[in-house]
């Protein structure tokens, strides 16, 4: 062997990973030759330096923590399954749930102040005729809300922070709350947010957020963002993976209000890509792949469903107003991306009917 | 590398049904070893500890894909690389957005860690502390493909094979990255590296 192939050997014979027969032939090479001997020498004492950093101890409670973090994950698992069979009665606790974010707020740590640890768990009311351990699968055409006629009054506007909660959340909610809730047409599934310090994780793609109005409608949208934005950014899951990289948001809101809705995205600092045509689309070597979850049943809710939803201001206003849900395709959540004060992040998105004809602009 | 538990497939068998105090025996053994691939993949000890306990969470949830087809430790070296990348990613790109002052990261990288509580008294040459300072930061700036293999050959010890296992790339992928990061590593530690 020369002295090329001796070096290429180099590495593997300080990691010990040449067979004897190899490293014979390296040690009979590097007796006679004094450069591979310098070589392997200077190789040697690289990854001894690289060896010779000191281990790094463990901070206390690091086990604790995850035992605590296990033990919720564990809490979450057995209600999602729970739920699993319980009939979706869960609009009104849904809104209700948005309330919480309402009452308690979202807002970013402030400077030097370490994040609460914060659980999300919404759930759903469990309609008294369908007990849990009732076998068979809910009907598929129950009326989603009866009781939604009461949330024609705003119960919970958002200047009023300590307005009392129903008692059912109040047990339910475990500490400052942020509200994701997500459906799947009549089956509930539950996303949970577990704040981890800065950062958040979700276990599910798709967000679907509802407001009482037009305000709680905005507040939990701008949530949502700042949620996907952090919590996707530059995440190339090379894992491979899905771990609940979230690309679309639903809305669900007046048709009228579409207009108004992307005037006040803007000013939260979200662009809508349609309506900003000249600004630059991501790069390709920073694009995030994307996994966008279909979404099997769309809704599209006109007002005079009974159970559709009313936003209470608009229900004077225009009474057979349409609903519409409107899909939020994330265009950029990558390094792109802006940040604005607070750490409020913006994303460029593509506003979608998802009742409209599939349009292939992007 | 720390070697497995005992009964570390019994223990696995457990957590595999739901207890969550069997898994609780598995982050007693391995946080070391996930807080060092952490703290090196990251450069700093600061945000280690979040990342660490996602590393964990996210293998609770995931225990019924693996195969062991690889060691336990190895697959949550996998995962602790993975987080540890995109972590550090999302706060570069936090970085290049404004978002955190620069002056702070600065800081952060310039001096990552605090003096070892164990380092060199006063009485010892303060170019011990410093050399080690550089060894940081030198494999600080390598690739996250290259800092990976060193830090999980060089420092935990991991054989080729695992290392493989734990980054999906072939064995030569492996050498063949060990060999440039080394290089790069003597470039950067010119002075240090003897020849």
């Amino acid at each position: 062997m020369n002295c090329s192939d001796i070096r290429d050997l180099l590495d593997e014979y300080v990691d010990e990973e040449l067979s004897s027969q190899q490293r014979d032939l390296v040690d009979r090479h590097i007796s006679e030759c004094p450069s591979c001997r310098a070589e392997l020498e200077t190789t040697e004492h690289t990854a001894g330096l690289v060896r010779s950093l000191p281990r790094e101890s463990v901070p206390d409670g690091l086990a604790e923590a995850v035992q605590e973090q296990v033990r919720l994950a564990d809490q979450r698992k057995r209600r999602a399954v729970a739920l699993r069979w319980v009939g979706v009665g869960g609009w009104l606790a849904a809104a209700a749930a948005l309330a919480l974010v309402l009452r308690y707020g979202w807002f970013p740590p402030e400077p030097g102040r370490p994040p609460a640890e914060t659980e999300i768990v919404i759930t759903r009311e469990e309609p008294p005729e369908k007990p849990l351990d009732e076998a068979a699968p809910p009907a598929p055409e129950e009326p989603v809300v009866a009781e939604r006629e009461r949330e024609r009054e705003p119960a919970f506007p958002a200047e009023e922070k300590d307005v009392a909660l129903p008692s059912e959340l109040n047990a339910l909610s475990e500490g400052p709350v942020r509200d994701i809730v997500a459906e799947r047409e009549r089956q509930v599934i539950e996303v949970t947010a577990v704040r981890l310090g800065r950062r958040l994780a979700v276990e599910d793609g798709t967000l679907t957020v509802m407001g009482v109005d037009r305000e709680t409608t905005y507040a939990a949208v701008r949530q949502a963002l700042d949620f996907v934005a952090e919590e996707n950014i530059l995440d190339e899951r090379r894992d491979g993976e899905p771990d609940g990289e979230v690309t679309a948001i639903l809305v669900t809101l007046p048709r009228a209000k579409l207009d108004e809705f992307r005037s006040r995205m803007a000013q939260l600092g979200h662009d809508d890509r349609e309506r900003a045509p000249g600004v630059a689309p991501e790069s390709a070597e920073r694009a995030l792949r994307r996994e966008t979850l279909e979404m099997e049943t769309p809704v599209t809710e006109k007002s005079d469903d009974a159970d559709a939803i009313k936003l209470p201001d608009e229900v004077d206003a225009a009474e057979d107003a349409e609903m519409v849900t409107v899909r939020i395709e994330l265009d950029i959540v990558g390094p792109d991306r802006v940040m604005r004060g607070n750490d409020v992040p913006a994303v460029q998105y593509r506003l979608q009917d998802i009742d409209a004809p599939e349009d292939d602009a992007d | 590398m720390v070697d497995p538990l005992q009964n570390e497939a019994e223990i696995l068998g457990q957590c595999a049904n739901g207890d969550a105090d069997a898994f609780g025996q598995l982050v007693n053994h391995y946080q070391e070893l996930i807080y060092n691939v952490v703290v090196r993949m990251l450069g700093k000890r600061e945000d280690a500890q979040d990342v660490a306990q996602k590393v964990f969470l996210k293998a609770y949830r995931r225990l019924d894909t693996f195969q062991g087809e690889s060691r336990f430790g190895t697959w949550l070296c996998s995962i602790a690389v993975n987080e540890a990348i995109s972590e550090r990613r999302r706060q570069s790109a936090a970085r290049r957005s404004g978002a955190v002052p620069l002056s702070t990261l600065d800081n952060d990288l310039d001096c990552p860690f605090d003096p070892p509580s164990d380092g060199p008294g006063p009485e010892q040459p303060l170019e011990a502390e410093e050399m080690m300072g550089r060894i940081r930061a030198a494999v600080n700036e390598l690739s996250d493909d290259y800092r990976a293999v060193v830090v999980l050959r060089d420092i935990e010890g991991l054989d080729y094979n695992a290392i493989s296992q734990a980054l999906g790339c072939s064995c030569g992928t492996i050498k063949s990255r060990l060999h440039r990061a080394r290089l790069q590593l003597r470039a950067k530690l010119k002075g240090l590296v003897t020849s």
